[in-house]
């Protein structure tokens, strides 16, 4: 899916993953390419995000607000982070593991040892050495309809943000997991990304009302 | 990641000295899940070398049973099978 985006969704990607490391996440969800759409500013999905008051500014206040009621992993809640606070560098680990074996090997020995069978004794669900998770894969799925033929642009990637976030899926044991890893609550609550919009008095729907009467710009 | 960052790693530090169950058993998890790498790495970099599960097993201070049965058949096919 990630073949298909144009210039300006690429954009959007990269400044999500500076977002997630902004909040020091182990992951990329769509809570953070919901900002990453706003820090873009000039798009016509930036554009109607400020127009129901979510600018880059407020976007970041409100995810900073969650992760400090501890809907989100709290800052601190990192590998690099927790494994330091045991006289332990990750950086290290990864670079000597990676000069031994070469970095292919480490990365598809950490997706092993996460997804091991529980025939085997079962995986830890993550581990230090899987990089960045991809929470926000159904998000980019949805845009991937949403743009149906033509390339993905920022406003599919709203699109695939809001939709993702308005139909929650029943998780899986090891969604279960792998969220408890990176320190969310077990319980689930209500989506980040609603959380966000609605803090701000607007709602998903109306938001993807606003995007659809647009017309459909290419970027 | 974000988290290297010097500032973190000391309020963090500073959380676990406190005795904060979550931050320490956190990180004991985010441990354990490392080294599970780590020895994924090695045994089958040994197997790779030829070495029978009985001297892994050994080293890892496991049953041969033990170590079989978590990384057998786990990797591409080992050379000359």
């Amino acid at each position: 899916m990630f073949e298909r985006l144009t210039e300006s969704a690429r954009q959007v990607i990269e400044l999500a993953g500076q977002e997630s490391d902004r909040m020091a996440h182990d992951y990329l969800g769509g809570e953070h390419v919901l900002a990453g759409i706003a820090a873009q500013g000039s798009t016509r999905a930036a554009r109607i995000l400020a127009d129901h008051g979510l600018g880059v500014a407020v976007v970041r206040a409100e995810l900073d607000r969650l992760a400090a009621q501890g809907v989100l992993p709290p800052r601190w809640r990192n590998d690099a982070g927790l494994i330091g606070s045991l006289g332990i560098d990750l950086a290290a680990v990864r670079r000597t593991a990676e000069e031994a074996f070469g970095p292919d090997a480490v990365a598809q020995a950490a997706g092993r040892v996460s997804r091991r069978s529980r025939l085997r004794g079962g995986g830890p669900g993550w581990t230090p050495l899987c990089g960045k998770a991809l929470a926000a894969k159904r998000a980019f799925y949805l845009a991937a309809v949403e743009a149906g033929l033509s390339d993905v642009g920022p406003e599919h990637l709203l699109l695939g943000v809001l939709g993702d976030a308005a139909a929650p899926v029943r998780w899986t044991r090891r969604t279960r997991r792998v969220r408890a890893y990176l320190g969310f609550p077990s319980q689930p609550g209500p989506h980040p990304v609603s959380a966000v919009i609605e803090a701000r008095g607007t709602t998903l729907d109306a938001l993807r009302k606003a995007v659809l009467a647009g017309p459909p710009a290419a970027t | 990641m974000g988290g290297s960052d010097p500032d973190e790693v000391t309020a963090l530090a500073a959380a676990t000295r406190s005795q904060d169950p979550e931050a320490g058993l956190a990180a004991v998890a985010a441990l354990r899940a490392l080294v599970d790498v780590l020895e994924a790495l090695q045994v089958e970099n040994a197997r790779t070398r030829g070495w029978t599960w009985k001297a892994i097993a050994g080293r890892l201070g496991v049953t041969k049973q033990a170590v079989h049965q978590k990384y057998a058949g786990s990797r591409l096919p080992w050379p000359g099978r």
